[in-house]
């Protein structure tokens, strides 16, 4: 069964758009999805629409915050920005999926050691 | 659409066209951008779906992800939970038995459509200085004429009407045996179009009805009345009643809920003015020395017998009220043309009309309760003050073993206002469940509290009936405790957490912060303690002092009986036989010493006054006058002091005499002895002074001793309200025993008498001081809550300190430090917190017990005697809670403190 694409994303998703706003400061959510599907290039191809109800979870957590500003374009867009408390979330974030990660890296150097 | 839901819509538009434009951008033609950017975005309104129902689940998913955490918290601390619930109740409890009571009986506003149109009217003395005999310097009863003039004053400007205080007629039902009494007024012809009512059943007394040309024999019921005693029958419209001895014909029946305008004494049967005459009404009025007995009250200007009040819009009020002042002045000059002694011409034509709100009608208890139940208020709000505090500091003291879990929260990314807001979530939680328990406490705490202040066997009037008021109150009332004590050690407990972090070496400076809020609100509260124990003992010292005061007649083993002559159809010259009557039939009895009977009784609510001259004086005085038989001076045990008391001899036929109280012969004499002297009237100066009494308070323990003049019963004049109402017994054994056989032996010789009353004096005086009761009882135990929340958090943050300093214990023990010093350090910290509450709390009283001093007796506000009481009190009591923990102080053990952490 091949899960939906969404499904996959969505609980991350939401760290992803912590991310990419630490690195590229306020954006609108177009921006936000581009830059998203950019960096995961094929891999991950998510339903822009997904986005929205992630970011409003981030806003109501007051990991994010929203007004009303301009696109390049001209546009009134939406413009999120990180908080402070966005901020901090990311960073315990960052530092628990990296221990995660290198304890499962550990695990799969110690079997290539023993295979060899 | 709602504003946000626009704006989603707008930021998807702006999603897609971004969109577009980057692929047109790359080459693609509108049509393919547009149908490639749909398809990356994944459907349009399916999103909008989502993000609606994510945002409108939001708070609730918050919500209960909230109550659960309360739930867990508060199941995992039991005993902290029993214990908030329970003073939470406790406090909100008795916030609302005090709140229903006060509402009940001073804030409820009449059962009439918009309340707050309606007026009141009454002459004011100018300054409104009381006058001579105590009077209060409000007039607030006005003849018919001046009604009348009035009403023309107001013309289409608002409606008028005027009203008789209730009195009790004799009802003759067909098939009774057992004579029946009912509570009627009689009132003007737009008594009711003034007050906006409609009929429930038939239609109510109109101007018709009262007109003044004839007598309109009709009466309309209340729906009490009706329920009770036609099972609200729809046939009892064109029913005779008979009151008295006039049939009155049933016209309607009046609105639920509607009462009159005395809420404390719930009226029955309404009539038309008119009828006065017939039915024989005499009770409240005064008059300036006219006779009035064969004629009707309403065609007389010097009497004064009808409360007056009006319905005016707010939109012409000023210019209403001028024109009724100018008219009420002229109706002055009117009646005082017929006064022939000018001082008191100038003093009634110095009254002026005032005019005042009167939404919520008339209250004898509201006059007699409102003062304490606002002290009680106050004290009772400290009260939860004082458990607020309590709750806070379990809060903090727990705050601080939770400064990890939440360090760790706030540094996983939760914000503070989500943090804050679970902290109120138990807070409320907490608050909720203790107002609601609180509010069943506080309605059978209102029920008890309402009995107390109804002190009589009648039905307690529908204003005691707790209602949706009380209900809204408590709840707002847990709402607002809720936030008292559970914002600032929320907002502490994030502040703590925050520094905290994940720093465990950091706890001990939270917990420092946690004690200092503690401690602050430990002598907070012992501070409020002081005030309310120090209004609750001047306030049981002034009971004390009531109790122990010297009434100045014999209280105890003296049977009283109240009676209603005039409507028990005995004509009024036949006063002198019905005397000898009811004092043989009660002196015969064995076990009774002596009888008398008087026009008023001790303490009754009966007084008559009215001027008089004195020999040698050129101005008519006041008196208050009584009329009694020979005995009444040995029976009530006021002792004549002077020349003689009254005997079989003085009659109808011997020269007039009277007896005199001492501030009588001290304000009236210019210091001559009294005795042989004459008072009277202008022309018949021939009253002979033959006694001087000593003075009693005969109208309540609360007033100083008026002047009094006290006539032979032989010489009551014949005047059909002016009537014995009252029989004094002395009895020589138990006197409740006495009781029945008296009320028996009344009735054997009197069967149509209506008795209203027959009790033992010392029961009338518990009834005279049931204000004093109810407010020292409660303010008791106000004080005692207060004192023991107090010393329960005086001992928590004492036992807290010992437990946070159980290795510097160790340590000092270990150096050598004594279990004496050891303990000194605890008690020392006890005695620095409360010497620290009783000097604030008694800066406190000092400054709001001038509120109280209107309630005091015998006892001064800033009294010295109260302020060693509280203090040794509190001395004692804290002391008391200090000592346990200072004792688990000493029993630390150096080795195991040390090794600790």
């Amino acid at each position: 069964m091949v899960p939906d694409k969404s499904d996959v994303l969505y609980g991350s998703l939401g760290l992803m758009v912590l991310k990419t706003l630490e690195a590229l400061g306020p954006l609108h959510g177009y921006r936000i999805a581009r830059r998203i599907e950019q960096i995961s290039g094929d891999q991950l191809s998510l339903n822009q629409g997904t986005l929205y109800p992630a970011l409003l979870k981030l806003d109501q957590q007051g990991l994010i915050a929203a007004k009303w500003g301009e696109s390049e374009t001209g546009r009134r867009v939406k413009i999120y920005s990180l908080t402070r408390a966005g901020k901090k979330r990311l960073h315990a974030e960052h530092q628990q999926w990296q221990r995660a990660t290198s304890i499962v890296e550990r695990f799969f150097t110690i079997a290539d050691e023993d295979a060899s | 659409m709602s504003r946000r839901d626009r704006e989603l819509d707008d930021e998807i538009q702006s999603h897609l066209d971004e969109a577009i434009d980057e692929y047109v951008a790359r080459g693609m033609s509108r049509e393919d951008a547009r149908y490639r950017a749909l398809r990356d975005f994944g459907g349009v309104t399916q999103t909008a779906q989502v993000y609606r129902e994510s945002r409108r689940l939001a708070w609730l998913e918050d919500l209960i992800q909230d109550l659960r955490y309360t739930t867990r918290r508060l199941i995992k601390t039991p005993g902290f939970t029993f214990i908030a619930i329970a003073t939470l109740a406790l406090g909100i409890g008795a916030n609302t038995a005090i709140f229903s009571l006060l509402d009940a009986v001073v804030l409820k506003p009449l059962a009439v459509p918009a309340a707050d149109e309606l007026v009141m009217f009454y002459e004011s003395a100018p300054d409104r200085k009381a006058d001579a005999a105590g009077g209060t310097g409000q007039f607030l009863r006005f003849s018919y004429p001046r009604f009348e003039r009035l009403e023309k004053a107001l013309g289409d400007r608002g409606s008028i009407a005027g009203v008789t205080r209730g009195t009790r007629f004799k009802l003759h039902l067909p098939g009774d045996t057992e004579p029946r009494y009912v509570l009627a007024q009689l009132v003007t012809g737009r008594y009711f179009e003034t007050l906006g009512l409609l009929p429930q059943r038939g239609r109510l007394i109109d101007a018709n009805d009262a007109r003044v040309d004839r007598e309109t024999a009709v009466a309309v019921i209340s729906d009490r009345y009706w329920k009770r005693m036609f099972n609200g029958s729809d046939d009892v419209i064109g029913k005779t009643l008979t009151l008295n001895t006039v049939p009155v014909t049933i016209i309607g029946v009046a609105p639920p809920g509607f009462v009159g305008l005395w809420s404390d004494s719930e009226n029955e049967v309404w009539v038309p003015v008119t009828l006065q005459l017939a039915l024989n009404y005499g009770n409240n009025t005064s008059s300036y020395g006219v006779t009035y007995d064969d004629k009707t009250f309403l065609s007389q200007d010097l009497l004064s017998w009808l409360n007056l009040f009006a319905r005016v819009p707010r939109a012409g009020r000023a210019e209403a009220v001028a024109a009724l002042a100018a008219a009420n002045h002229a109706g002055l000059v009117d009646m005082t043309n017929a006064i022939a002694d000018p001082k008191e011409r100038d003093s009634q034509l110095a009254h002026t009309l005032v005019v005042e709100p009167f939404s919520r009608g008339f209250s004898s208890l509201r006059n007699r309760f409102s003062d304490a139940l606002f002290a009680l208020t106050g004290m009772v709000a400290l009260v939860l003050l004082v458990t607020c505090a309590n709750i806070a500091n379990l809060l903090l003291a727990r705050a601080a073993g939770n400064a990890r879990d939440l360090g760790i929260r706030i540094s996983l990314g939760a914000s503070t206002g989500r943090l804050v807001r679970q902290g109120l979530t138990e807070s409320l939680t907490l608050a909720l469940l203790g107002g609601g328990l609180g509010l069943a406490l506080g309605e059978w705490g209102s029920a008890y509290l309402a009995r107390q202040v109804f002190d009589s066997s009648a039905p307690l009037p529908q204003i005691f009936q707790p209602d949706r008021r009380v209900i809204v109150f408590a709840f707002l009332m847990s709402i607002v405790t809720a936030i008292t004590f559970g914002l600032a050690p929320a907002l502490r407990a994030v502040r703590a957490g925050r520094t905290a972090g994940l720093n465990t070496n950091q706890r001990q400076s939270v917990g420092q912060a946690s004690m200092k809020g503690m401690r602050s609100l430990v002598v907070g509260q012992l501070a409020l303690a002081v005030a309310v124990m120090f209004a609750a003992v001047l306030l049981g010292r002034t009971l004390l002092n009531f109790v122990r005061s010297d009434p100045g007649f014999t209280t105890a083993q003296l049977v009283t009986v109240s009676y209603s002559v005039s409507d028990s159809g005995y004509p009024a010259d036949q006063m002198t036989q019905f005397a000898k009557r009811m004092v043989d039939a009660v002196s015969s009895l064995p076990g009774v010493t002596s009888a008398a009977v008087s026009r008023c009784g001790l303490v009754a609510g009966c007084s008559t006054s009215g001027g008089l001259r004195v020999e040698g004086g050129t101005d008519a005085v006041t008196f208050f006058h009584n009329w009694v038989t020979p005995d009444y001076f040995k029976t009530t045990g006021i002792p004549v002091l002077g020349g003689r008391a009254f005997t079989d001899r003085d009659s109808k036929t011997s020269p007039p005499v009277a007896i005199i109280n001492e501030t009588a012969a001290r304000s009236y004499f210019n210091g001559r002895n009294p005795i042989g002297l004459h008072i009277g009237g202008e022309k018949d100066l021939t009253t002979e002074i033959v006694g001087v009494a000593r003075d009693a308070r005969t109208q309540t323990l609360h007033d100083a001793p008026v002047p009094m003049v006290y006539f032979p019963a032989d010489q009551l004049p014949k005047s059909r309200y002016t009537v014995f109402t009252n029989l004094d017994a002395r009895v020589s054994g138990d006197p409740a025993a006495m009781v029945p056989v008296i009320r028996e032996a009344i009735r054997r010789s009197e069967p149509n008498l209506m008795v209203t009353d027959v009790n033992r004096m010392s029961r009338r005086i518990e009834r005279d001081l049931n204000r004093e009761r109810l407010v020292a009882s409660l303010a008791f135990s106000f004080g005692a809550l207060t004192l023991l929340l107090a010393s329960l958090g005086l001992y928590g943050v004492l036992s807290h300190g010992v437990a946070r300093r159980t290795q510097e214990i160790g340590v000092r023990m270990a150096l050598g430090a004594k279990r004496r010093e050891v303990m000194a350090i605890v008690l020392g910290q006890s005695a620095r917190l409360t010497i620290a509450g009783i000097a604030l709390g008694l800066i406190g009283a000092a400054v709001s017990v001038r509120y109280l001093s209107g309630m005091l007796f015998g006892v001064e506000p800033l009294d010295p005697t109260t302020f060693m009481v509280v203090v040794a009190t509190f001395a004692i009591v804290t002391m008391l809670a200090a000592y346990v923990p200072a004792r688990r102080a000493t029993t630390v053990d150096p080795v195991v403190a040390l090794r600790s952490e």
